[in-house]
């Protein structure tokens, strides 16, 4: 990373200013995921409507910090590890903006659910993946804001552990599903939120690779192994 | 990374290395490929003044043929006084000194030796100033001297080449019915491209600008840079400038100059996006330390 300050400082407070809003829009996506799946283990309604409401603060923080994307942009004509640095941080806005409509996908599971004040007892492995996916994206969200590749190849490799649960879950939950075939539509929704933690974690796994791309300067795709 | 990319540490790791034989040591400048063939070979260049300071240092480069190659750096650094280098501009002033060659292809004739003509290496390789500064001639004039000086005399000649050259800086239209009028009536931007027409009408290999839009408003920019562009097809030009932004709009490679070194050259997409060296990178996001 470069330690040098911009001859402008009010360009080194643009890109202050952006990482400040990304990795406040990290926290509160990687803080909803959190919230959701608690929501969905406790079969809290309210506490889902909390986590559906905060949905629209992460919509509004997306077009806040895309906003000041386009005004360092116009501003400064950013060039090399700095041009970098705000595409990065643009494209991983959109991922944190998806992560958080997954978590509002899991917070609607409680809503829809026909029994949703009935703890989920089978919600261990969710409880550990959620935990799982929502340290996996703070990690990506500070590995982007350090420019730490030491920190996004961490979120990378944690990438196959996720993709794991996402897989002991479903195979669970087909077991359950013949064992006990009246609870079908807790499993089945056991099914949607761990896909959409799974895929949560697809969207740290590209904020690493942008992290990669800004480090290295290679398109993402170059750098997908790490 | 193209063929023609190098760094300092490059060719700084090239000469640390322990003493290879001669034969296979790596070129100064690396052998163009066939897409990108050159036109001029800067090697080992150094640029003494009069007084003994040297403003460049061992500078290797290659000059693509029909390509924009765009030189950048802070000011002091070398790139006018290399650029002036190229038409030998500084044999204006006794005393100045060059040392290496420079070498226009495909004849190989090098521009600053000793049998090199200065008058002929600047019709040659023409050039185009900061501010523009048309003779105090007709507009017509302006662009003939260059052929006058060539020895062509002959009116239906010059009058063609005029043109011609007129149509090439995208001034024709506007100039057309006032050949014979002053080049001082002209706008800065178009007197810019009547500059342009002068430096183009003795058809030189190479056509060098030194910061040639830095006097002008961005309406005037732009048409010279569009106007830089076109001309790219047909002349070899090497651009000297101030504004990054032009340079990443217009140039295909890019040099980076810093206290009369070469310190990178590639690609201007390269440069500008991934930059090897930390020197580039800070000077070109505006940084200092």
């Amino acid at each position: 990373m470069t330690s040098h300050p911009h001859l402008l400082k009010s360009y080194d407070d643009g890109l202050e200013a952006l990482r400040r809003g990304f990795q406040h829009m990290g926290d509160m996506a990687a803080g909803n995921v959190t919230e959701a799946t608690a929501a969905y283990l406790a079969g809290d309604e309210a506490r889902a409507l909390g986590a559906i409401n905060r949905d629209l603060d992460i919509d509004a923080a997306f077009e806040q910090s895309r906003a000041a994307c386009f005004d360092v942009l116009l501003r400064f004509q950013p060039v090399a590890r700095d041009l970098r640095l705000i595409m990065g941080i643009e494209h991983a806005l959109g991922n944190l903006e998806r992560a958080g409509d997954h978590a509002k996908t899991i917070a609607r599971h409680v809503i829809s659910a026909t029994d949703p004040a009935k703890p989920q007892t089978d919600g261990c492995q969710i409880k550990d993946m959620a935990d799982l996916v929502a340290q996996t994206l703070s990690l990506s969200v500070t590995a982007l804001v350090t420019q730490s590749t030491e920190l996004a190849k961490q979120v990378l490799a944690s990438d196959a552990r996720i993709d794991a649960y996402r897989d002991a879950v479903f195979d669970s939950a087909l077991v359950a599903l013949k064992q006990s075939p009246g609870r079908a539509q807790a499993h089945v929704n056991r099914l949607f939120v761990a896909t959409a933690l799974e895929r949560t974690g697809d969207h740290a796994t590209n904020i690493a690779e942008e992290v990669l791309f800004v480090s290295r300067g290679v398109p993402p795709g170059a750098t997908r192994t790490g | 990374m193209t063929d023609t990319t190098m760094t300092l540490d490059q060719k700084t790791g090239q000469q640390a290395a322990a003493a290879p034989k001669e034969a296979e040591m790596p070129p100064a400048i690396r052998p163009a490929t066939e897409r990108d063939p050159l036109r001029a070979r800067i090697e080992d260049f150094s640029f003494y003044y009069s007084n003994g300071f040297q403003a460049i240092k061992h500078v290797d480069m290659p000059i693509l043929d029909r390509k924009i190659t765009a030189i950048i750096g802070p000011s002091g650094c070398g790139k006018s006084t290399l650029l002036r280098s190229l038409n030998r501009m500084h044999d204006l002033y006794p005393g100045n000194r060059y040392e290496g060659k420079v070498i226009l292809e495909p004849e190989g004739e090098n521009l600053i030796g000793p049998d090199a003509d200065p008058v002929l290496v600047r019709l040659r390789v023409g050039m185009v100033f900061q501010k523009p500064n048309p003779f105090p001639k007709s507009i017509y004039e302006n662009v003939a001297a260059g052929l006058r000086v060539r020895g062509i005399k002959k009116r239906a000649v010059i009058d063609e080449a005029v043109e011609s050259a007129l149509r090439r800086a995208a001034i024709w239209d506007e100039v057309k019915d006032k050949l014979h009028g002053s080049a001082y009536d002209l706008s800065g931007g178009q007197q810019q491209r009547l500059c342009i027409a002068r430096g183009l009408a003795p058809n030189p290999e190479i056509l060098l600008l030194d910061e040639p839009t830095s006097a002008l408003d961005p309406i005037a920019t732009a048409k010279v840079e569009d106007l830089v562009q076109e001309l790219s097809e047909t002349v070899t030009i090497v651009i000297v400038t101030h504004n990054m932004q032009q340079a990443s709009r217009i140039s295909h490679r890019t040099a980076f100059m810093y206290l009369g070194e070469a310190i990178e050259f590639g690609e201007t997409a390269q440069i500008f996006t991934n930059p090897r060296h930390p020197r580039t990178e800070n000077y070109i996001t505006g940084r200092y330390g």
